[in-house]
């Protein structure tokens, strides 16, 4: 009953039959039903197990669970444990119900499919917010996944690089990234916005993180800063909104020096699932104006290799 | 590197900001405004001689004016070059602030 009248938020009053139905109709679009089954029944019974549902135990569970019921700890009922099978990379989720001192019920399901739909729905999910930021960015910001972030870091192209841990170190990135800067065609004003932005970026690494590092690719046409921490990462599904508003008065936490980067920069390259990678990029060209424009107009189109899915 | 210069013109306080202002040099600034503000009636800060500033700076900067105009302190800041402007302007300090307050370098 109790589940019913949860159901029934919308506060109006209808019949039984009206819930149960629309129950039905919740029970039926749940993945998380659909791929859940509970796998095997078994019961521990004068120090042996026997299994009592439709199917047997396989081996290397009952072989788990003889371990589990030879050694001296009690176990409490409710005790759960996940185990995975290394052959066959199944993940089982055991429940053990003790009746008494001599006899335990244990319950296994095999949540190898719910895992596999779980993911399914993360990516699909991801892949909405690398869309919508990639549309409401005019293609400036890419999400990008952890293992594509190679991609953009060609070790020929490599100029400098420093680990970054203190305040200071900030200060000693602006200096490398200037020398980098030397010599590249680029006016003084965009030389001044890469110095900004790596200045807002390895601040975000020393003020939540703590530590980081910086490297710099110099290539035939453009300036990337590589940014990387193995911090918890950045919450995504605050950057549409985050992208989409300005300056201080939008009291996000995440840090205004984004703004700043979204606005100088010709294009960003985020990926924050291990840890959080910042590729951030700019053109030079001989014609400095020329080459910002060339960018404006080509809506991402140095992404395109990595689009997936 | 941040050097603070605190000194008097004609009743009142003129800090003088040398250097890069960001988030090893921030807390430098505080401590500096704070140790003069008490019994001023207006203070100026100088920032002809400010070669960089980044987000953390600006954010310090306007909790700093944003305190001292709570006190009635009539605050200005002179000579922004172009470089440190953008960032403000980026930031939206200007319209927090409102514009009368920032004097642009010649």
């Amino acid at each position: 009953m109790h589940f019913i009248e949860i159901i029934n938020e919308g506060g109006c009053v209808k019949t039984v039959a009206d819930n149960i139905e629309k129950i039905r109709c919740y029970l039926d679009k749940s993945w998380v039903l659909g791929t859940l089954r509970m796998s095997y029944v078994c019961i521990w019974e004068n120090n042996e197990i026997r299994s009592i549902g439709k199917e047997a135990v396989p081996d290397q569970i009952f072989k788990y669970l003889n371990d589990c019921f030879s050694s001296d700890s009690e176990i409490e009922t409710g005790h759960k444990e996940i185990i995975v099978d290394a052959e066959t990379a199944r993940v089982f989720d055991i429940y053990f119900i003790s009746i008494n001192n001599s006899t335990c019920l244990v319950t296994v399901f095999d949540l190898t499919e719910v895992l596999k739909a779980e993911r399914l729905c993360e990516e699909r999910e991801t892949q909405i917010y690398r869309d919508v930021i990639r549309a409401v960015t005019q293609g400036k910001l890419l999400l990008a996944r952890h293992n594509e972030i190679g991609q953009y870091l060609d070790e020929r192209a490599f100029h400098s690089g420093m680990e970054i841990s203190r305040p200071h170190d900030v200060s000693k990135v602006r200096h490398l990234v200037r020398k980098a800067l030397e010599g590249l065609s680029m006016s003084k004003q965009r030389k001044d916005r890469m110095v900004l932005c790596v200045s807002e970026a390895a601040t975000n690494v020393i003020k939540h993180v703590g530590e980081g590092e910086v490297r710099i690719y110099i290539g035939n046409n453009n300036i990337r800063t590589v940014i990387s921490d193995e911090g918890p990462g950045i919450d995504v599904s605050r950057l549409p909104q985050l992208t989409l508003m300005k300056g201080f008065s939008t009291k996000i936490s995440l840090g205004y020096g984004f703004n700043i980067m979204l606005d100088f920069l010709d294009h960003l390259i985020m990926s924050t699932s291990k840890g959080t990678t910042l590729v951030m990029e700019m053109n030079c060209s001989a014609d400095d104006e020329k080459g910002y424009q060339e960018c404006q107009n080509s809506e991402g189109e140095g992404f395109a290799r990595v689009q997936v899915g | 590197m941040l050097e603070v210069k605190t000194s008097k013109e004609s009743g009142q306080t003129v800090i003088d900001l040398v250097g890069e202002m960001d988030i090893a040099t921030v807390d430098q600034f505080k401590m500096a405004v704070e140790e003069v503000r008490d019994g001023v009636s207006g203070m100026v800060f100088n920032l002809a001689e400010l070669s960089f500033v980044d987000s953390t700076g600006v954010g310090g900067l306007l909790n700093v004016i944003k305190s001292l105009k709570y006190d009635d302190m009539d605050v200005k800041v002179i000579n922004v070059t172009d470089e440190v402007y953008e960032v403000f302007d980026l930031l939206g300090l200007p319209m927090l602030l409102g514009n009368d307050i920032f004097l642009r370098a010649e």
